[in-house]
């Protein structure tokens, strides 16, 4: 385990120093929930290090959750919220995934393909109710990322339509879909269903959750008084849009679709540097040190085990 | 894995392996650089990696796709394929077709079926049609979707099939919407009608929807402006849709249709012509034309369909003549004609039509199931009966034997046509007749010899457009009786005229006799009556005649010119012919120039007859006078004047002699 935070804490890793700043900021959760999924995780460590983790440190946090999904949404519980939420999806992921082209026949809607005006007509007009059958919510790993509603109608509020797409990409911190027109459509969540859904809040585990190797993980641990996070802004490096997640849930009745519009490729190229720079506290040499008697002090961790 | 390292594995890697490698990816939640498995996105993730690749690299990358569909099985994860199509959005439409041939081939062998091989099935067609929209291999999509969609393929993919064909080949679209209106019918719960409407309005270019919609049958017309979303979008096109609009393009075609039959001056090309117009129009399975013959009966005068394999039929069955009078040959095409309005045939009502005829329909045809006829009105007659038996499938071509109607737009087109028909006839007939006036008016100031004349009037006063059956010229001869002088009668052979006129007696009547003859001399004018029991008794000698020849009607009319009356035109019809205004009128003017006629070819005799005498006169005084060497010549030169005289017309023998007062 100390090993494996000492790897992490090399100079010249800027995503791994960021995610011990953020392991550090949730382990000093009072969510007994969380506490004990990151004992678990430390625990994961501590028996792999020697395995194979150490050709790749950062692989580490897709190891840990493997086939396990009982791992995410371990943050503390804020279901009881009085927000109503939203899940912004890339629309061609979304149609090809959760609708049947089988009633729309309207094709595979391509990455940064929009949709014509009668196209998000229907959308908006016809709720889910030809949805596929059997579908849920949720993203690569079992936990679907959402912000809240009234954040989201802020901004387009307050823009132009065209603006929308790449201020929400912005916020949320959608680095993977930086460098590429992508399409939006929001997910809004009925309040209803929001206190039928697990919501939770955000921490590294999913915060790390595997995203391949062209994704660089833009994360940032913060908690607000109402339990929600907050993803990082892309552009100014500050706190975005809300965030939460919650488990798997069907994709039926209780939801509204509203289509956002596209989100034209960004040619500002995201700092790792600045991200570390601006997590409050900041990077300090002794954290790994910090980090390590934390974890022995309130997690019960066997080495080798 | 970075982009460095997987553009130095897809140069590195045979097709095989990177095939077996993306087919991993798709299995395994974890594994790198991808995620491909039936989660997110996948797609992104693919168009990234294609983004990084040259295009060699994206070409061995696609094949490795194509082997990856083709190595695929029913008993693999199927989400694998449903990734694999999802990704072939980047590869060809080759492969892509064939992969799900491929699908198709394997769930027709009873192969298990699961949820995911919908899915998959679902992402093949929606991936077809991107390359039908890129005009890739848009004909074999076609060919496919076609295959699919009107052998009733799996019906939850209807919509994806309608749509993709309409994406093939939008003019086609009244063929797929027809076909799919019926799978509604049928399976309503599967589709929503008001989204895969607003998709087909927005796949069809606007134009095309305009100008083909023309090809929609009434039935399937009618469901597309019921449908809310439908109807703003025709308002667009205000041609199609508000009902003034929509008639006026009724009218636009009416009078086109009209214009096309009033312009043909055959009747067998006429009645061809309607016949094709009601197929084009209605779809029956069988269109005939009935006519009245001259006996009054009604007669197939042309029939065009199909059998029941959807052949033309190319030589129809012996269909007799049905009498309006005779019970047994009552039938819903009689009805028509003789209560002059619609009549209809169903399905259980055999006695629409004579058994044996009801039997040989049905066997031609398959079975009879609906049929509609409807009278030719002209203006003074109804020429006959326009029929319609059975439908068909405009978009199939299938014969509609399981629910086989007419809807009431059809029924409307249908009493349309008949109507634009029967003035198309009427008009045919009214040429006919100018026809036959203006060649009888050639031959009558023509130097003809007049029998010539009076058998040519005679016979084409009962030829095949007159209502006239036979036709008997009376002329006063020098005791002042009216003798017969010619009489013809319409036969379908030179055998069968013979019998008839062999029959008649043809006696001349005396002035003394009291027959209408007498009447028709005494007040100049036409006496007309229909013949029954009570008009009988006027025909004297020939009653037996005329019964024997079922005539149930008669005109006899003066020839008349100025004061002078020299005979008659008797003329007989087998039915109950009306001797209305216009055809009076006609036969009015006939009469008139035939009897100009006589009366010329009357003074030209009684010129020739005073240029002889006078002649005869010169000859005598000649002959007593000794003129000498100088009477042979003198006698020469009369003979050339008589024989000059004789060859002159009398017309002008007559304007020649007028000039000259004496022989001086």
């Amino acid at each position: 385990m100390t090993e494996w935070v000492r790897a992490m804490s090399k100079e010249d890793s800027m995503e791994s120093k960021s995610a011990l700043l953020n392991i550090l900021y949730d382990s000093k959760s009072s969510s007994q929930e969380t506490k004990e999924t990151l004992g678990l995780f430390f625990n994961f460590i501590a028996r792999s290090w020697n395995q194979d983790l150490a050709e790749n440190i950062f692989s580490a946090f897709c190891k840990f959750t493997g086939d396990n999904d009982s791992y995410f949404c371990k943050g503390r519980d804020i279901s009881e919220t009085n927000q109503e939420c939203s899940r912004v999806m890339d629309l061609g992921s979304f149609y090809n995934r959760y609708i049947d082209d089988r009633n729309y026949a309207w094709g595979i809607i391509k990455p940064g393909q929009e949709l014509e005006p009668y196209q998000v007509e229907t959308l908006e007009e016809n709720d889910i109710s030809i949805r596929k059958e059997g579908v849920t919510i949720r993203g690569n790993k079992p936990f679907a990322w959402v912000t809240k509603t009234a954040a989201l109608a802020e901004i387009t509020e307050s823009l132009p339509q065209q603006e929308w797409g790449a201020e929400i990409r912005n916020q949320l911190g959608l680095n993977h879909h930086r460098l590429h027109d992508i399409v939006y459509i929001e997910i809004q969540y009925h309040l209803e269903t929001v206190r039928n859904t697990n919501l939770r809040s955000p921490t590294f585990i999913e915060g790390y959750s595997c995203l391949g190797d062209f994704y660089e993980p833009v994360y940032r641990s913060f908690k607000a008084e109402d339990g929600w996070g907050s993803a990082v802004n892309l552009e100014t490096y500050e706190n975005g849009l809300p965030e939460a997640v919650h488990s798997p849930i069907e994709f039926g009745d209780g939801f509204t679709l509203r289509y956002i519009g596209k989100a034209f490729a960004s040619n500002q190229p995201f700092s790792t540097q600045h991200l570390l720079n601006s997590f409050r506290p900041p990077w300090y040499d002794n954290l790994s040190q910090e980090l390590i008697e934390l974890i022995n002090h309130n997690f019960q961790v066997t080495i080798g085990g | 894995m970075n982009k460095d390292s997987i553009s130095n594995f897809i140069n590195n890697e045979k097709i095989e392996n990177l095939s077996r490698w993306l087919e991993q990816g798709f299995i395994n939640e974890d594994f790198s650089p991808f995620l491909l498995n039936d989660r997110s996105s996948a797609a992104v993730q693919l168009k990234y990696l294609f983004d990084i690749l040259n295009t060699a690299q994206q070409n061995k990358f696609k094949s490795a796709v194509a082997l990856s569909i083709q190595n695929w099985k029913l008993n693999d994860d199927p989400s694998i394929l449903t990734d694999l199509v999802i990704l072939t959005s980047y590869v060809d439409a080759y492969d892509t077709i064939k992969a799900l041939e491929n699908i198709l081939k394997s769930q027709s062998n009873g192969d298990a079926v699961e949820i995911k091989y919908e899915v998959a099935v679902e992402k093949i067609i929606s991936t077809l049609f991107g390359f039908a929209k890129s005009g890739i291999e848009v004909l074999r999509i076609q060919k496919l979707f076609e295959k699919l969609f009107f052998g009733y393929f799996d019906r939850r993919y209807a919509v994806q099939l309608f749509i993709g064909l309409c994406i093939c080949n939008p003019k086609q679209y009244p063929k797929y919407l027809a076909q799919f209106f019926d799978l509604y019918e049928e399976t309503k719960d599967l589709y929503n009608l008001d989204i895969v409407v607003k998709t087909f309005l927005h796949t069809v270019p606007p134009n095309i929807l305009r100008e083909e919609f023309i090809s929609l049958g009434f039935t399937y017309q009618d469901k597309l402006k019921n449908i809310a979303y439908a109807k703003p979008f025709f308002d667009f096109n205000e041609k199609y849709t508000s009902s003034a609009p929509q008639a006026k393009y009724r009218v636009e075609d009416s009078r086109r249709i009209k214009r096309e039959l009033m312009s043909l001056e055959n009747k067998k090309k006429l009645i061809e012509t309607s016949l094709d117009v009601v197929k084009k129009k209605l779809y029956p399975q069988v269109v005939a034309i009935y006519l009245f013959s001259k006996e009054g009966n009604l007669y197939r005068a042309g029939i065009s369909g199909v059998d029941s394999q959807s052949n033309l039929v190319k030589k129809w069955f012996e269909e007799p003549h049905y009498s309006l009078s005779n019970k047994e040959d009552e039938s819903f095409i009689v009805r028509a004609a003789k209560n002059e309005e619609s009549q209809f045939l169903n399905y259980f009502e055999e006695e629409a039509l004579p058994k044996k005829i009801w039997d040989s329909y049905s066997e031609v045809l398959g079975g009879l199931r609906c049929g509609m006829a409807f009278p030719l009105d002209g203006k003074n007659r109804t020429y006959g009966v326009l029929v319609i038996m059975n439908k068909i499938d405009q978009k199939t071509g299938n014969i509609m034997l399981n629910s086989c109607a007419f809807s009431d737009e059809e029924y409307s087109w249908f009493s349309e046509i008949s109507s634009l028909i029967a003035i198309a006839m009427s008009s045919f007939h009214r040429g006919e007749q100018d026809k036959l006036e203006n060649d009888l008016s050639k031959l009558l100031v023509a130097d003809s010899p007049k029998e010539k004349v009076y058998q040519e009037v005679v016979k084409r006063l009962t030829s095949e457009n007159t209502g006239f059956k036979a036709c008997v010229l009376r002329l006063k001869n020098e005791k002042e009786e009216l003798e017969v002088i010619e009489v013809y009668a319409h036969a379908n052979n030179d055998e069968e005229r013979e019998k008839i006129l062999s029959r008649r007696i043809n006696r001349a009547i005396r002035p003394e006799a009291k027959a209408f003859h007498s009447e028709v001399e005494k007040y100049l004018k036409p006496e007309k009556f229909l013949i029954d029991e009570s008009t009988i008794g006027k025909f004297s000698e020939n009653q037996k005649w005329v019964r024997e020849n079922k005539f149930k009607s008669f005109g006899c009319f003066p020839l008349v010119a100025g004061d002078d009356f020299f005979g008659t035109i008797s003329l007989y019809s087998a039915y109950d012919y009306n001797f209305y205004s216009s055809y009076d009128n006609f036969l009015e003017r006939v009469t008139t120039l035939l009897a100009s006629f006589i009366l010329r070819v009357k003074r030209g005799e009684q010129i020739e007859n005073v240029i002889a005498e006078e002649i005869g006169h010169i000859k005598e005084i000649v002959r007593e006078e000794n003129f000498g060497k100088k009477k042979n010549q003198i006698n020469q030169e009369l003979e050339n004047l008589a024989g000059s005289l004789a060859s002159i017309s009398i017309g002008q023998m007559i304007l020649s002699l007028s000039s000259y007062s004496s022989f001086d």
